[in-house]
């Protein structure tokens, strides 16, 4: 459960003091209330569906359910424009040496 | 001539691929389509987020006006340039393209840097004493580091501004290796194309109002990190012995112990870019360093590039850069595509104005954050083109043109002070010019001082019946003002109202809960106005500052500064440091105030970052300029100066710049005097 606490906090914030962690499941009668100061997060599944939380508990029971808000078999984006980065400035630095090594040929 | 012009044409042909390239490519896989967004396509909008280019929607689009085109900072890097949602209120859709901050650093930075890159290089025989050498490696790296430690330091403004920040301390930390190493880039690049034109840029500095230069998504300034770099080459044994580093040091030290970690945010709003948002002895820290390296720098750029400065070349400067801030605010105004580009390509604070009806006190700022601060700018170009069509005795029509449009831009902002400090200056100028000996000089002068604050306050008169006339009301309104705002006023409080209204102010001080409720500038001021030992017919203080505050207009604004500024002695003395506004912001509680309400005042800026210190420090500091220098440039000194007691302008990092080129002109001169 402390396992689960700590991956729900990192995706839907700290717990907030005034709210008690409880597991609603599937239950179709029940209301998640939107929480006043509280972001509205994304929350994605494994099949890309979306969906947009507007409280904690809202955002934990849905973690706790799997969902995550990284989406689903998605590229790196920062890891790729890291890689981009490298090359450039790596270009960026030898491009006088490459420039005088084509002018002496 | 022809390479030059190849060089020409390759660079506008990069610019033209940085402002088009980036917002044109849509998701071509999935092949879907724009459409004109009205109230049966706003479904189609929302579900088909991050698939369509900027530029293919507003290929569809043109011609609708009710489409708001907003930045979306909260973008993940495969969205940058796409709708990235819309939202319809009521009338109008807000229609929101992904920027990141990861493609800004680089991007943005580009396109500036290749501008700068059409200010022409300095002649091969004039190189030596013209360039500077390029920046050693170790300082890029160290500047790049400092800035990418603001992701750490100031990390709930990244996390509210940027999606996937990662603030963790990892090799794979890909988020903050990216930045890092964008930062880099962009530092080596400037340092390559802008270091070698350094000694003639300061002839270019007006059109720092045009590009602003501060990132989306990041509370970081290009112009800022290149001083910056500036300043680190200017560290040298000399520098930190001087007196200035070492008072620094000692109160940078004080600042650091005064300095309570509640880690609140701070909303930087329109002043993003040149402020701490939040409050903690990292971001402290972070910004005492900056501060500190880009004084350096400017002061190193200013001193050695003194001789390089050309005044008329200058002028023409002011009145090209005015002029296009009117017509690029225009073109914003009048198209919310083009509202958004000039956003993100001039790098502004905040969107420009997207109407051409004033709003609030009649104003319209157009392109810039802040009214009074662009107004201050037009009202410099117009000065220094009045002083050259006065030495000069001639004036060309492209000069006229461009002078009557940044007299158009000055009426817009509605900006009175600098209308009225425009005529004071010009006449105190006319007058030292034309009379013959320096005693004629003064004689006219009082006449003219007599007469100029007889008329000005005739017309307060007869613009404000009634109220000018009951004196009463004039010396306590500040003091009213400040007491509406504190907590006593979070609801509805008819006991207090009714003290107020009938002037019961000692009756205030009997009150359990005074000292809690009210910060300390209200009580001091209110002890002050109704001392005992107040001597009859001689205004307090605290009048004097109330009739003061009233005659200006800035009565509402400092008696909000009022009501929050509750500082400790050594805050009193020294400030919380160079752009600190948390513990202004949050140490007191005051009436709930919607949005970010700024102090109206530099020298109240000053109290706040270096305290009565800091205040004591500019004054005697301006005081001696002006009685020194022999050069013009404390004209347009007097004038910066007038107009900042009154406005926050120089909160924004093109104004800070501005009035360091100022003040650097005039303390050379000084210098070059006296030795």
């Amino acid at each position: 459960m402390d396992e689960n606490l700590n991956t729900i906090e990192k995706i839907c914030g700290t717990k907030p003091l005034d709210v008690e962690f409880t597991i609603i499941g599937n239950n179709p009668n029940f209301i998640f209330t939107p929480q006043n100061n509280y972001n509205i997060k994304t929350l994605y599944d494994i099949d890309g569906n979306i969906i947009n939380v507007s409280s904690w508990l809202e955002c934990a029971n849905y973690v706790y359910g799997g969902w995550s808000d990284v989406v689903p078999g998605t590229i790196n984006w920062e890891k790729n424009i890291f890689i981009a980065y490298v090359f450039i400035f790596s270009a960026y630095l030898v491009k006088k040496s490459f420039l005088n090594f084509f002018k002496i040929r | 001539m022809t390479r030059k012009l190849k060089l020409n044409g390759l660079k506008v042909f990069f610019l033209l691929f940085i402002i088009i390239f980036p917002f044109s490519f849509g998701n071509n896989s999935k092949n879907i389509e724009s459409k004109y967004l009205e109230f049966s396509t706003l479904s189609y909008y929302q579900t088909q987020t991050c698939d369509i280019s900027f530029f293919d929607f507003w290929r569809e689009n043109i011609g609708n006006k009710d489409v708001i085109i907003r930045a979306d900072f909260f973008s993940s890097i495969d969205c940058f340039g796409k709708v990235n949602g819309v939202d319809y209120l009521g009338e109008s859709y807000n229609v929101y393209i992904g920027t990141n901050l990861n493609i800004n650093l680089l991007l943005q930075s580009l396109f500036w840097i290749l501008i700068i890159s059409f200010i022409k290089l300095p002649r091969k025989e004039f190189s030596k004493i013209l360039s500077l050498k390029k920046t050693p490696m170790i300082n890029l790296i160290f500047i790049s580091s400092l800035f990418t430690s603001q992701i750490f330091s100031e990390s709930k403004f990244y996390t509210l501004y940027n999606k996937n920040v990662d603030t963790s301390i990892t090799v794979n930390n890909y988020f903050v290796l990216s930045i890092f190493l964008a930062l880099l880039i962009v530092l080596k690049i400037s340092d390559d194309v802008i270091t070698p034109r350094i000694k003639t840029i300061p002839n270019f500095v007006p059109y720092i109002f045009l590009f602003i230069g501060t990132y989306s998504s990041a509370n970081i300034n290009f112009y800022i990190l290149y001083f910056c770099l500036l300043g680190s080459r200017n560290i040298s044994f000399k520098t930190l012995k001087h007196r200035f580093t070492i008072f620094y040091i000692g109160l940078s030290i004080l600042w650091i112990l005064n300095q309570e970690s509640i880690n609140n945010y701070f909303d930087v709003d329109k002043i993003r870019g040149f402020v701490n948002s939040e409050n903690n002895r990292l971001s402290l820290l972070f910004w005492i360093i900056v501060f500190y390296l880009l004084i350096n720098g400017l002061v190193y750029i200013f001193d050695m590039s003194y001789s390089f400065i050309d005044f008329q070349n200058l002028r023409t400067n002011f009145l090209i850069s005015g002029s296009l801030t009117v017509i690029f605010g225009f073109i914003g105004a009048f198209s919310s595509y083009f509202n958004f580009l000039n956003f993100y390509l001039f790098g502004l604070n905040k969107n420009g104005m997207t109407s051409l009806q004033s709003v609030t006190g009649n104003t319209w700022r157009g392109f810039s954050a802040s009214a009074e601060a662009i107004g201050e700018f037009y009202g410099i170009a117009i000065l220094i083109s009045l002083y050259f069509i006065f030495k000069l005795q001639k004036v060309s029509l492209f000069q006229s043109v461009l002078i009557g449009i940044n007299f158009f831009g000055l009426i817009k902002t509605n900006d009175a002070a600098v209308l009225i400090s425009l005529i004071l200056i010009s006449v105190i100028f006319l007058i030292s010019e034309l009379s013959s000996s320096k005693k004629g000089a003064i004689k006219f002068l009082i006449l003219f001082m007599v007469i100029f604050f007889f008329v000005l306050s005739l017309a307060y008169s007869i613009l404000n019946p009634g109220i000018s006339r009951d004196y009463d009301f004039l010396t306590e309104n500040l003091l009213t003002e400040s007491l509406k705002n504190s907590s006593y006023f979070e609801s509805e409080n008819l006991f207090m109202e009714n003290l107020l209204s009938n002037s019961n102010y000692r009756d205030i001080t009997y009150l359990e809960d005074y000292e809690e409720k009210l910060s300390g500038t209200t009580r001091f001021l209110l002890q002050n106005y109704i001392s005992d030992n107040n001597i009859s017919y001689i205004p307090s203080f605290s009048s004097i500052l109330s009739l003061t505050s009233s005659l200006i207009n800035r009565t509402d604004k400092w008696g909000m500064f009022v009501a929050r500024y509750d500082p400790n002695l050594l805050e009193f003395m020294f400030g919380s440091g160079p752009l600190q506004y948390n513990n202004f912001y949050n140490s007191h509680s005051v009436k709930y105030i919607d949005g970010l309400i700024l102090p109206h005042s530099s020298v109240l800026n000053t109290l706040l970052f270096f305290g009565v210190t800091g205040v004591l420090f500019c004054l005697f500091g301006a005081l001696k300029i002006f009685l020194k220098t022999d050069s013009d440039v404390k004209y347009l000194l007097i004038f910066y100066i007038l107009n900042l007691l009154k406005s926050d302008s120089v909160l924004y990092v093109s104004t800070f710049i501005l009035l360091s080129f100022t003040v650097s002109i005039c303390m050379k001169s000084i210098r070059e005097n006296s030795a």
